[in-house]
């Protein structure tokens, strides 16, 4: 409901009021008028009744006038007892000039001698005194008392009174109870309005949200293709200029050649840096394949120090905060100290006057609510936080919104990559982890990282071994399955360079083909996507079927689900991510020949 | 004891009386015998005065003239003067039997009174019929 209507509400609301509150005053006067009725009806009526009285004592003293003057006490009797006869008189009494009372009754209580006329009230009855008059001539007084009104009478006369003051009564009531429930009734409408409006809110802030992660999964999407493709170029790239330089260095040196090898390093770098580009709009579009091992948080975080204290330069100061016994996570290490130094950079680039840049590790635990409100979905449970606050500008929440989107950047242009918190959010997505944002502008901005906590089996990291350069070499068979052609011939004119022997198949079926033409492989190096019917996955599980126990390596830029469990690799499963240079590629073949059973690092089954 | 309710009825029979000339004072002319001496006066409710008049002519100025015979002047003569004047005559039948238009008798031990209204009209004056319900006798 928009504020509109509730205003229309509320306009209800108070004609309604105004309703009733008239409604109120009407019955009030309606009560009122109804008392003035009634006095002004009883004042009538008993002035009536006295007039009738009075009417009656005149009749009264017309008749007994000659028998009062002429002392006829038989007539003047006879004239009372005829006039006791009415009904509405209780008592009539005469008095002649000397005051003396003549009554039918001797107890009566009214033969006091009147001194002149009047009409009087006692205890509902009427006294009426007339004087008998006969010509101007006086000759006593007539006394006649009234009966009292009967109780049915009292009551007919004062039923319509009552019946007028219990129906505004009832009226005043009846309206007050129903004011009364309206006004519930509208509480509870405006309490529902309310309600709704405030569910309209979270679902529109629940909408945004969602809106915004949708946003994040399509932005990771195209920067994932791109990435892919452009990993693919670069290895080619790079492969070509390793080529070039060893190619150089057999050549005799001179002054060309230096310059050659100078610009051949040059592009290197060049490439390298495109390269870190890469991976790390891979990483925020979560499908950079993650190595991940069993961390303790404080250790990675000790280990990164100097690193970090040298990128943030001598103004600012590194405090860390690790808090005793936190658990240990499952990360991939080098991803994690990627999102940790891009933390700092940024958290530098924010303290341009120097700061403080504080790291803090803890136990945590995300409740359901907290897990409910956020949008790209999390699991409830323990997760160990790592906090990178600093003392910087902050940010505003126009800002806040944006600042996880690849390419969004507030530093100036050629300074940043809008990269860095774009790796940060895809790196802890992907680990199936939590960023939250906190930042006040003047105050400053904290980071904080919540990765679940890992229980189970430590797997010790493979210890790296240097191997030289010349000792990676090979005689061993080799299907390579790559459907770049230009990645193809790279790869297979390094491993050929290498001393194996290499069988080219650009998708599936030409890697069966292999098969079939009698290569028997010692390992299998396939890249994880692939077009027509087989991944890389797929191929592998082809060729153990054919009862062939090869070891696998996988290459890719680019991993979805072929090998890649929710984001992460399969032990056992080894994996060469794009681009890869000369060395990388000739260490890790050898590595994985050299292991000791080679028939168990094939792909395990699902 | 008759005598004084006789006084105050004289004074009070012009009151059912109408055609009596108006004025201020009651005249009540006495022609013969009475003792009432001051009795009429006292009785009297309005302003009273009593004449002791040898005879009674129209020109006597009497509202009320109580005949009971005098030396120069009989019921009846007296009667006969006045007739056809607003006169209210009263006889007694302790003076006679000649009846004026009020004419007292004791019955009972009580004063009551005849009506004549045929004597009343020849002077033009109507008596009350509250006064004729209370006489004995009403003639017409």
């Amino acid at each position: 409901m928009t504020m509109m209507e509730s205003e229309d509400l509320g306009r209800l609301r108070r004609t309604e009021r105004r309703q009733f509150q008239l409604v109120r005053v009407s019955a009030v006067v309606l009560l009122l008028l109804g008392l003035l009725l009634g006095i002004g009806r009883e004042a009538a009526y008993r002035l009536q009744a006295a007039e009738a009285a009075e009417v009656q004592a005149d009749i009264l003293a017309g008749a007994i006038s000659a028998p009062l003057a002429f002392e006829d006490r038989t007539t003047l009797v006879q004239a009372l007892r005829a006039f006791q006869r009415n009904p509405d008189i209780a008592e009539a009494i005469v008095f002649d000039m000397r005051g003396q009372a003549i009554a039918l009754r001797g107890d009566s209580q009214h033969l006091v001698p009147p001194s002149e006329a009047g009409t009087l009230r006692q205890d509902g009855r009427l006294v009426v005194t007339r004087p008998v008059v006969e010509e101007g001539v006086p000759f006593g007084w007539v006394r006649l008392v009234t009966t009292r009104d009967p109780l049915p009478e009292i009551l007919g006369r004062y039923l319509a009174l009552g019946l007028m003051t219990l129906i505004a009564a009832l009226l005043l009531w009846f309206a007050s109870r129903m004011a009364i429930r309206l006004e519930q009734r509208a509480g509870q409408l405006e309490a529902a309005n309310a309600r709704l409006r405030e569910e309209m809110a979270q679902r529109a802030r629940a909408e945004e949200a969602l809106r915004q992660s949708q946003k994040m999964e399509a932005l990771g999407q195209l920067t994932g293709g791109v990435a892919h493709d452009f990993n693919n170029l670069l290895t080619v790239i790079m492969g070509g200029l390793e080529t070039i330089g060893r190619q150089l260095s057999k050549l005799p040196g001179g002054a060309e050649s230096a310059r050659v090898l100078r610009a051949r390093d040059m592009a290197l770098h060049g490439a390298e840096r495109a390269a870190t580009l890469t991976q790390r709009l891979l990483a925020f579009s979560r499908r950079q394949p993650l190595q991940p091992q069993t961390l303790d948080p404080n250790r990675l975080v000790q280990g990164l120090g100097e690193l970090l204290r040298r990128s943030l330069g001598e103004t600012i100061d590194l405090e860390t905060v690790l808090s005793a016994g936190v658990w240990r996570i499952q990360a991939d290490a080098v991803q994690l100290e990627n999102a940790m130094l891009n933390l700092a950079v940024n958290a530098r680039d924010a303290m341009p006057e120097g700061g403080r840049l504080t790291i803090e590790t803890a136990n945590t635990a995300l409740d359901e609510a907290y897990a409910d409100s956020v949008p790209e979905g999390l699991a409830p449970g323990q997760y160990v936080m790592i906090a990178v606050t600093d003392t910087g500008a902050g940010m505003p929440r126009e800002i806040l919104k944006q600042v996880f989107e690849p390419f969004f950047t507030t530093k100036e242009v050629g300074k940043g990559t809008g990269l860095g918190l774009s790796q940060v959010y895809g790196f802890v997505r992907q680990s199936h982890g939590h960023v939250a944002i906190y930042s006040e502008v003047g105050v400053g901005t904290t980071i904080k990282i919540y990765l679940p906590r890992h229980v189970g089996e430590e797997a010790e990291p493979e210890p790296s071994r240097a191997v030289g350069v010349d000792l990676l070499v090979g005689d061993e068979r080799i299907l390579l399955v790559e459907d770049h052609d230009d990645l193809r011939s790279y790869s297979a004119g390094i491993l050929r360079e290498l001393g194996y022997e290499v069988c080219e198949a650009r998708d599936g079926e030409a890697a069966l083909a292999c098969l079939d033409k009698g290569f028997r492989p010692d390992l299998l190096f396939t890249d994880v996507v692939l077009p027509g019917g087989y991944n890389g996955r797929q191929i592998a599980e082809a060729v153990a079927a054919r009862g062939i126990a090869v070891p696998v390596l996988f290459t890719t830029g680019y991993t979805r689900n072929a090998i890649v469990h929710n984001g992460r690799l399969d032990p056992g499963v080894d994996l060469i991510t794009k681009p890869f240079t000369f060395e990388q590629l000739a260490e890790k073949v050898r590595r994985i020949l050299d292991r000791p059973s080679p028939a168990q690092a094939g792909p395990e089954t699902p | 004891m008759d005598t004084a309710v006789k006084a105050a009825f004289i004074t009070k029979f012009p009151a059912f009386a109408q055609g009596l000339p108006d004025g201020g004072v009651l005249n009540v002319c006495i022609v013969g015998q009475d003792d009432f001496g001051a009795a009429i006066e006292r009785a009297a409710a309005t302003r009273v005065v009593v004449r002791r008049l040898p005879a009674v002519t129209p020109a006597s100025g009497c509202h009320v003239a109580y005949v009971t015979g005098s030396a120069r002047q009989s019921v009846r003569e007296a009667l006969a003067a006045v007739a056809g004047h607003p006169v209210l005559t009263i006889t007694d039948a302790g003076a006679g039997g000649t009846r004026g238009m009020i004419h007292f008798v004791v019955a009972g031990e009580r004063v009551r009174f005849h009506v004549d209204t045929i004597q009343a009209e020849r002077s033009r004056l109507q008596l009350s019929s509250k006064l004729l319900a209370l006489a004995l006798s009403v003639r017409r």
